[in-house]
């Protein structure tokens, strides 16, 4: 069995007593890690398990996407681990703002699965459009990011998924999953009023992107890499259609998302995984769509701030390892999230809760969230099915485009429209 | 209701419509309050309208100044978006405060809530925008032309020392710079990332082209570093752009279209309320306008019903019982009251008209008794009146036939007397003188009587009558041998009447008190008047010996004498003043007392009687 920090600190101390030989105890002061991130990943209970594991404090700096991109970019000296996801790589990289990750000091690299390392689950599976995070993970010679593989790498692969839309199937008739179920619901007009997408660029975009293409409203070379005429494009549609009425609005919060449904403001909205499962959790038959297009991925990344050193990045990387380690694997597996080494989380699930959470089975039993309320009933199946069906079925990876600035005033444009 | 009394029955009718009038009242007063407080809600809702325009207004106003201020980056356009959203911010909690509507106040307060993220974010624009221009305007330059001054510098080394290789390099360096920089001013001026990217490979380029010179120089490692710290900055400058870029097209702009959202429903809602308080305005007013008439409508029938009911109950018993008193004022007797049944006060008046009935029937038969009484009565009156004038013809005749017979036993003796003057002795003498004392005084008695009974025969005529001329001539020829004072007022009236009773009636009244008076220096007599209606009074007073009341009856008496006997009289005189006074119409009482005098008083009618004047006529005929 491995023994922990803690285990291994206080056996060193009970030695050093037992030994009698020192004049007086000198305790290695315990490190400190700060850990910079969104709501996602920074939750209580990871933390409090991290700090009994491992010994060490940890502080969470929970914030906003746009907020902790923003810190982690311009103060690296105010973090020493950063969570968020895969299309803040290029930024913070480029900012200088994080350092490589020496996969030698990942206890568990070997365990990470080909989604990260090649962008695919299998090979039958789509590549997405956009930064697989195979594209970032590795730092090249140059120092630049790439996808042929060293042993320096921009982040941990750890926490990933796949979104779509949410609808109320009280409202939005039950589609097919992968057979019917469309992006282009998102822009049907029969939900005018009742639509929201997610008020990210990077992310809602591509939400909006996959919408219109699906209904043949805008063509995109690359839907990963949207040119500024095809940004141009794609919010004539939208700007129409805000002008319309046909979206409630944006949001920017998983809470305001659930807040958004339960109150039936919309009945079919960009989601991300715990919304669903907090919605359903509350009475709300929402249903996380397997569009036909494919999803839109998200990968998470663990950096390392460019200005941790010494004691402080020994414990960063415990606190790494600690991740993939098989107990948050699980954790957050209850929120409809999957780890990069799901083997290892799989010993700390049920084989209900592994049946319908990775192999996309009937559950025999109700099943818990983290929370400990039940969010999957007895008898039903994962929206989407398997992890591996799941991630088959990428249409695009989250992605900062080189056209970002241009598409921030378009989205703002969007948003005034009215 | 039967057993109800009028007055119930009249109260409860009352205080139904009373109870009418005053639900009309109150439904009155109820809509006006309905109307007072719907205007009121109304003021309310027209004041959120307005509300919410200003805030759209200043939410517009907001977004531009931000604008403007992310173009110019002027810091006195950031104090004034400040203001404006101190300004939002107060708008909305005045507005909370003056809202008790729950739904609204949780629209302003989640509007409150996108406006303070705004506001927050705002700041971090704010931050950004400041540090990029330090970064752009200032730093950048400095560090450009600090790296530019090196190159300058290794460049005229590399004049002077090397190969065109090293110079070449350098020229290389220097244009990759040149373009890093053109690179990053044009990402500035138009934000694309590609500049960005451009310019970090010229950097990468320029370093290694650096680094290619073999020219051994310090300047190089420093130039290198230089670069280093230009993309440094630059990337800096580059994050704070991307940053506030974020801010205030992505996460301000998100907010404030929550806002516009929520502002919206705001706008919606006091719309709602608005229409919903005119639909209420105008219910309220049907409803009042529908229950104020029913109840006027109800009122008015009700009251008409209850006084048709009334009426019916009232009216007709009432008119019944009118009849019925009349017929029982009229003195008839009814065998059968209406209303006799019933237990109000109709019913009672009934039973009222029922005993008036009975005592009609007991009066009737009292007045028949009396009518028979009368007619007895009158019968007896017939017969005594019958039985005086037999009587007073009888006194009549007595006297009138008598004097004759006794005025010749009178003469006889005295022509006896006178024949046998000398003749008869004394003793006989004395007896015929008696016998003549006693003939005149039978003589005065039958005169007496004859003048009695000759009262009302006499045919005295109605002539104008002086009574102090009459009272004077009385005192002249009335023997006054003690002069006893007589007195009498010289305003007495003139008036026409029956001359000879009248004169009669002083006559024999001032005669008493002259003859009664024992006074003989200081009698005094005294006759006072007085008018008084269809009457004169007539007083006679002495200050004579006076009469005991107990004998005033008698004194009126025929042949009664109360006064001395040692004063010559028949007892006649009273008796016939009171049955000339009495005769026409007048009446005679007497005041006194032993010793104190005595006053008659008489009234004498104004005008004789016609009837009496027929009567006495009939009389004397």
């Amino acid at each position: 069995m491995k023994q922990n920090r803690r285990e291994l600190l206080q056996s060193a101390i009970g030695a050093t007593v037992y030994a009698g030989v020192a004049p007086y105890i000198h305790i290695k002061r315990q490190p400190t890690i700060r850990v910079l991130g969104t709501h996602v990943t920074l939750q209580e209970p990871l933390r409090k398990k991290a700090m009994e594991d491992l010994g060490i404090n940890v502080e969470f700096q929970p914030g906003g996407s746009a907020q902790v991109i923003h810190q982690a970019s311009t103060r690296p000296e105010s973090f020493d681990l950063y969570e968020q996801w895969s299309n803040s790589i290029r930024v913070l990289w480029q900012a200088n703002a994080i350092q490589s990750i020496e996969t030698e000091r990942l206890t568990y690299w070997d365990e990470i699965n080909d989604l990260t390392k090649t962008g695919r689950l299998n090979e039958n599976a789509k590549l997405g459009a956009g930064d697989a995070p195979n594209k970032l993970l590795y730092v090249q010679d140059d120092q630049s990011l790439g996808k042929k593989p060293s042993k320096q790498i921009s982040f941990l692969p750890y926490v990933h998924n796949v979104d779509s839309f949410g609808y109320d199937a009280k409202v939005v008739e039950k589609g097919v999953p992968y057979e019917t179920e469309s992006w282009g619901w998102l822009l049907d007009p029969k939900w005018s009023g009742r639509v929201a997408l997610v008020n990210e660029p990077t992310i809602g975009l591509f939400d909006a992107a996959l919408a219109a293409q699906s209904l043949g409203l805008v063509e995109f070379a690359d839907i990963g890499n949207m040119t500024e005429p095809e940004i141009d494009a794609l919010f004539r549609v939208l700007v129409d259609l805000r002008r319309s009425g046909h979206f409630r609005g944006v949001w920017s919060s998983v809470p305001r998302s659930v807040e958004l449904m339960k109150r039936g403001e919309a009945v079919i909205e960009s989601m991300f995984s715990p919304g669903v499962f907090s919605l359903r959790g509350e009475g709300v038959n929402c249903v996380y769509a397997s569009p036909k297009e494919g999803y839109r991925a998200w990968h998470g990344v663990m950096c390392l701030s460019s200005k941790t050193t010494g004691q402080n990045k020994d414990a960063a990387y415990e606190y790494m390892n600690w991740w993939l380690s098989g107990w948050p694997g699980a954790f957050i597996a209850r929120q409809g999230y999957y780890i990069s080494n799901p083997q290892r989380a799989k010993t700390f699930l049920s084989q209900n809760e592994w049946d319908f959470w990775y192999e996309g089975k009937t559950t025999q039993e109700d099943l818990l969230g983290t929370d400990g309320k039940v969010v999957v009933r007895k008898g039903e199946k994962r929206d989407g099915g398997s992890y591996q069906r799941r991630f088959s079925n990428i249409a695009v990876w989250n992605t900062v485009m080189e056209s970002y600035e241009y598409s921030l005033a378009a989205w703002n444009e969007f948003l005034s429209a009215a | 209701m039967k057993n109800f009394s009028l007055k119930s029955k009249i109260y409860i009718g009352v205080a139904v419509i009373a109870c009418l009038l005053l639900l009309i009242g109150c439904v009155s007063y109820f809509g006006q309050s309905q109307l007072a407080s719907a205007l009121s809600s109304l003021q309310r809702a027209n004041a959120i309208s307005s509300n919410v325009l200003e805030l759209d207004r200043d939410v517009q106003e907001l977004r531009m100044r931000v604008d403007r201020f992310v173009t110019t980056g002027h810091e006195s356009l950031a104090d004034e978006v400040r203001k404006i959203h101190e300004r939002i911010s107060n708008r909305i909690t005045k507005a909370k405060m003056e809202t008790d509507d729950d739904e609204i106040v949780g629209l302003y307060e989640r509007i409150e809530s996108h406006t303070e993220v705004y506001g927050q974010q705002f700041e971090s624009v704010v931050e950004e925008r400041n540090l990029r221009k330090t970064l752009v305007e200032l730093e950048l330059p400095q560090q450009a032309s600090l790296v530019q001054g090196k190159l300058d510098a290794l460049s005229k080394l590399l004049d002077r020392e090397s190969s065109s290789e090293d110079s070449l390099n350098l020229l290389k360096a220097q244009a990759n710079f040149s373009q890093a920089e053109r690179s990053l001013l044009r990402y500035f001026a138009k934000p694309n990332s590609k500049r960005v990217n451009e310019s970090v490979a010229f950097v990468k380029q320029a370093t290694k082209n650096i680094r290619a010179i073999k020219t051994s120089s310090d300047l190089k490692n420093e130039i290198a570093t230089g670069l280093v710290e230009f993309e440094r900055i630059g990337i800096r400058a580059v994050q704070a752009t991307r940053s506030y870029l974020f801010f205030q097209n992505v996460v301000m702009s998100g907010e404030q279209s929550e806002v516009n959202f929520f502002a919206k429903k705001l706008s919606e809602r006091a719309r709602e309320k608005q229409d919903r308080i005119s639909e209420s305005v105008t219910l309220t007013t049907r409803n009042v306008n529908w229950i104020t008439s029913l109840t006027t409508i109800g009122a008015i029938v009700l009251s008409l019903l209850a006084a048709g009911r009334f009426m019916f109950l009232v009216i007709p018993p009432i008119a019944a019982l009118t009849s019925t008193f009349v017929k029982l004022a009229k003195g008839e007797t009814l065998q059968d009251i209406p209303g006799s049944n019933r237990e109000d006060e109709i019913g009672k008046m009934a039973k009222a008209a029922q005993i008036f009935s009975d005592r009609n029937q007991e009066t009737n038969r009292l007045l028949e008794q009396s009518e028979l009484l009368a007619a007895q009565l009158e019968d007896h009156a017939r017969e005594l009146k019958a039985s005086n004038d037999e009587l007073d013809s009888f006194a009549y005749v007595a006297s009138h036939d008598l004097k004759s017979p006794l005025r010749g036993i009178k003469q006889l003796a005295s022509w006896i007397e006178e024949d046998s003057a000398g003749k008869l002795p004394d003793e006989s003498k004395a007896h015929l003188q008696r016998l003549q004392a006693r003939v005149s005084k039978l003589e005065l008695l039958l005169q007496d009587l004859l003048d009695y009974s000759r009262v009302g025969r006499l045919n005295a005529s109605v002539e104008s009558v002086n009574v102090s001329t009459l009272i004077k001539d009385i005192v002249e020829i009335t023997d006054n041998p003690n002069n006893v004072k007589i007195s009498w007022p010289n305003d007495l009236p003139t008036f026409e009447t029956l001359s000879s009773p009248l004169e009669q009636v002083f006559l024999n009244l001032i005669g008493n008190a002259i003859k009664h008076n024992d006074d003989h220096n200081h009698g005094i007599v005294e006759i006072t008047w007085a008018n008084e209606g269809e009457f004169y009074v007539f007083n006679v007073s002495d200050n004579g010996p006076g009469i005991a009341p107990q004998n005033h009856q008698r004194a009126f008496q025929m042949y009664q004498r109360v006064g001395s006997k040692d004063i010559d009289g028949s007892g006649m005189g009273l008796a016939i003043v009171k049955k000339q006074v009495q005769r026409l119409g007048g009446e005679i009482s007497l005041d006194s007392s032993e010793g104190e005098g005595a006053t008659f008083s008489f009234t004498w009618p104004k005008e004789v009687n016609a009837q009496l004047e027929e009567k006495k006529n009939a009389e004397t005929v």
